[in-house]
């Protein structure tokens, strides 16, 4: 080994699911990565350096159960673990789950890389009376252990040593192996002497594991094919069921040894709760209400107090800055472009700053609580009728701050026609972007009305399902799988530490939103409005930006906002979704006070329209580059985007033509027949859709 | 036989088969529902499916469809 490679370590975090493998990461590396409480956090494979030594790497793998792999997140952390890029694993074990944890222990212990355990929780699990006897694991494992909380910052840099250590001894340790019964022993020994191959290899060959049964020579299949017959024959089992068998009969029969003290069995807090979120009565009024809540709080009351604060204040700091640029002789167009530009537009959308921190304090608490892996196992049901699965509704709460990391999310759904689905559904429920246009609309045209705001949520869930149905009727989506397993975590209270830190890293992300892609749009923008194509100073009316967009005005006259305004404010979205406020205030800067000036172009029905086409019209181009790649081709691009525009359109069409024949022709009658005939077309299709298979 | 669905609310079974195939069996195997394993009906979802069951000191949420395959006894 040569010196300066001897020096550079690198550490692979891997255990399973929900045991805390982010949050060590982010205590080892003083970075913030995403943390929550659900099995599937962390989809990707993230890189870091430990504070105190920059020469140890750490890296964060999704979780996984055992060593093949399910979804595509966990064949990410399994190829890392298998091609040997790291010098040691640190094993984490969610010390209230320790069998199912060490299930995993059992087959890193096979691989020969040096691995060191970490018995995460260890608070958590001396608060129910259980002590985990730290001797004993590294006997039965061979591993050296540690206990730790991550959460709590205690024992982790021992931890980190520790594993440095282990990295850099000298001497290949041979780890401690668990030993199947004689039979199967026999047959593993025979298959390492046959294929020359190393224990572990040999045990998935019998486990008869794709990506291992497909190295084997052509000559040698049979004869191992054969061995491994004759055993499933004899104990009636298939191959890896036997093997899965024999790990946990030994855990099982050495777990009592790893405990000194065991707890009784009583009802625990979070059965507790879960007896009423996922009551049979109670469980879908309580989401509703915790969402409405979310919506409700952070755009209006609280939320919409603030936002008034700092629109004032901005409106003087409008008037303070025109008033010192003039003073100073400032040429007529800069001061054009820093006030009604780059003030106007940038000041629009952080006058909301408040109200998006408010929204993000909830979805932090939703995430960090446990709430999440319920609202999939009560979703399920429903979802299942358009061909998705609980699972699908996870990176759906998740996009409810931002689409990007919830389209990713998306890969923890297992069956690929699946994740297509979810991924061109998801962007249908409101971003923290689009939380400012309804915020701009609600204030200016329903301010007193407690659930405008929230109906945009309620909209987006609806569509969902509507879009689902009639991508599964247009037969797009050919497979869709039949199952759904979910483990339900423990709930915690996540803490103070954790939800204002991760409030500073949102809030930080929007303010460099705000300064980077909206500052830039606004001053585009106001450049288009000025000029036209011979850069010559004009009048809005006859400017760039003018010409464009009142050949978009047409389309969107049947919406109700047939203003080129309206047209250039919903392009400009394709940038941000807060875009479309900062290009409202700008073009409108000339006419005053903005929410007397939007009612020179929208009415009520017409703004509800239009708060219904931002939310559902395509994301940001963040959000679609994200499509593209993980859809893994244009071409799937280009049909969510094209089905995210009709629905958009329809829909807006829809609830403009219903809002305007309530608000001028009061024939309210027709509301309610015509919501009862989609009622019961959607009814229909639904109760066509949960026959079962082979029914015609 | 019995299955997972004829259970009682937090009476233990133990698991006699998981006739489940391919990948969603290996899933629940790595799960730890194994032959030989105790499990609990803890309860059912809103709708009735999925249901929630207790099993190696966590819960697991599985569909009906699949909890119809698993035999236990007890």
């Amino acid at each position: 080994m040569k010196n300066e490679k001897a020096d550079k370590i690198t550490v692979a975090l891997a255990g399973n699911p929900n045991s805390g493998k982010t949050t060590l990461f982010n205590a080892l590396t003083k970075m913030r990565q995403t943390v929550g409480n659900w099995p599937g956090v962390t989809i990707e494979k993230k890189e870091g350096i430990y504070h105190k030594n920059k020469n140890v790497t750490i890296v964060d793998l999704p979780g996984i159960y055992s060593l093949t792999p399910y979804s595509l997140e966990e064949k990410i952390a399994r190829d890392f673990l298998m091609q040997n890029k790291c010098d040691v694993i640190i094993n984490i074990i969610d010390s209230t789950n320790l069998e199912r944890s060490l299930y995993l222990t059992t087959q890193l212990m096979e691989t020969g890389i040096k691995t060191v355990i970490a018995l995460n929780m260890s608070d958590e699990t001396e608060a129910k009376g259980i002590k985990i006897d730290k001797k004993r694991v590294e006997a039965l494992t061979g591993c050296k252990a540690v206990q730790i909380s991550a959460l709590k910052n205690k024992n982790i840099d021992l931890l980190l040593d520790t594993a440095v250590k282990e990295a850099q001894a000298q001497s290949q340790k041979d780890n401690k192996r668990i030993s199947f019964d004689n039979k199967v022993e026999d047959a593993v020994q025979k298959i390492m002497s046959m294929l020359n191959a190393d224990r572990f290899k040999a045990i998935k060959v019998f486990e008869r594991d794709f990506i291992y049964w497909e190295t084997i020579p052509q000559a040698k299949t049979g004869a191992i094919n054969n061995l491994i017959a004759s055993l499933e024959k004899e104990y009636n089992e298939n191959s890896n069921e036997i093997i899965v068998n024999q790990r946990y009969k030994f855990l099982e029969s050495n777990l009592p040894s790893l405990l000194i003290k065991k707890n009784t069995a009583t009802k625990t807090l979070s059965e507790k709760i879960d007896k009423i979120v996922t009551n049979k009565y109670l469980a879908f009024p309580i989401f509703a209400v915790v969402i409405w809540l979310m919506y409700f709080i952070s755009i209006q009351t609280l939320g919409g107090l603030a936002q008034k604060g700092m629109e004032t204040l901005l409106e003087r700091l409008v008037e303070a800055a025109r008033a010192a640029l003039i003073k100073n002789n400032v040429a007529d167009w800069l001061t054009g472009l820093t006030v009604d530009g780059i003030i106007t537009g940038v000041g629009a959308v952080l006058t909301f700053l408040p109200q998006i921190i408010l929204l993000f304090f909830f979805i932090s608490f939703l995430e960090g609580c446990g709430y999440m892996a319920r609202v999939a196992y009560i979703m399920d049901r429903l979802l299942r009728r358009i061909g998705l699965s609980g699972k699908s509704f996870i990176p759906m709460i998740v996009g409810c701050g931002c689409s990007v990391p919830a389209i990713m999310s998306a890969r923890t759904v297992e069956n690929n026609d699946e994740r297509r689905l979810t991924i061109m559904l998801t962007p249908f429920i409101p971003c923290s972007a689009k939380l400012p246009v309804f915020a701009l609309m609600v204030g200016a045209f329903f301010p007193d009305n407690p659930f405008v705001a929230p109906s945009m949520y309620l909209l987006g869930i609806i569509m969902v399902i509507i879009g689902g149905l009639i991508l599964k009727k247009l037969k797009i989506f050919k497979t869709h799988s039949d199952t759904f397993m979910l483990e339900l975590p423990q709930y915690r209270l996540p803490t103070a530490k954790n939800i204002l830190l991760d409030l500073w890293e949102k809030s930080k992300a929007f303010l460099i939103k705000a300064g980077t892609i909206i500052f830039l749009a606004s001053i585009i923008l106001w450049a288009l409005q000025n000029f036209n194509w011979r850069f010559q100073m004009v009048e809005a009316e006859y400017s760039l930006i003018a010409t464009i967009g009142k050949l978009l005005e047409p389309i969107f006259i049947p919406l109700g906002f047939g203003d080129w305004r309206a047209a250039v404010a919903l392009i400009s979205g394709i940038a941000a979704k807060e875009t479309v406020v900062s290009s409202l205030s700008i073009l409108l800067a000339s006419q005053g006070n903005l929410n007397a000036a939007l009612g020179t172009i929208f009415n009520g029905p017409s703004a509800y329209a239009f708060m219904a086409f931002v939310l559902l019209s395509s994301p940001c181009i963040a959000a679609l580059s994200v499509t593209r790649k993980e859809m893994g081709s244009v071409k799937w691009l280009l049909i969510t985007i094209a089905f995210q525009m009709l629905t958009a359109y329809l829909v807006s069409f829809i609830l403009y033509t219903l809002g305007s024949l309530f608000l001028f022709n009061k024939w309210i009658i027709l509301i309610p027949m015509i919501s009862a005939a989609v009622g019961i077309i959607v009814y229909a299709i639904i109760k066509n859709q949960g026959r079962p298979k082979g029914e015609k | 036989m019995k299955t997972l669905l004829d259970l009682e609310y937090n009476k233990a079974a133990v698991i006699k088969d998981v006739g489940v195939k391919d990948a969603t069996k290996r899933r629940l195997l790595d799960l730890g529902l194994t032959k030989g394993a105790s499990v609990v009906l803890k309860g059912k979802a809103p709708l009735g499916d999925p249901i929630l069951i207790g099993l190696r000191g966590f819960d697991l949420a599985l569909r009906k469809s699949d909890a119809a395959k698993i035999l236990v006894e007890g």
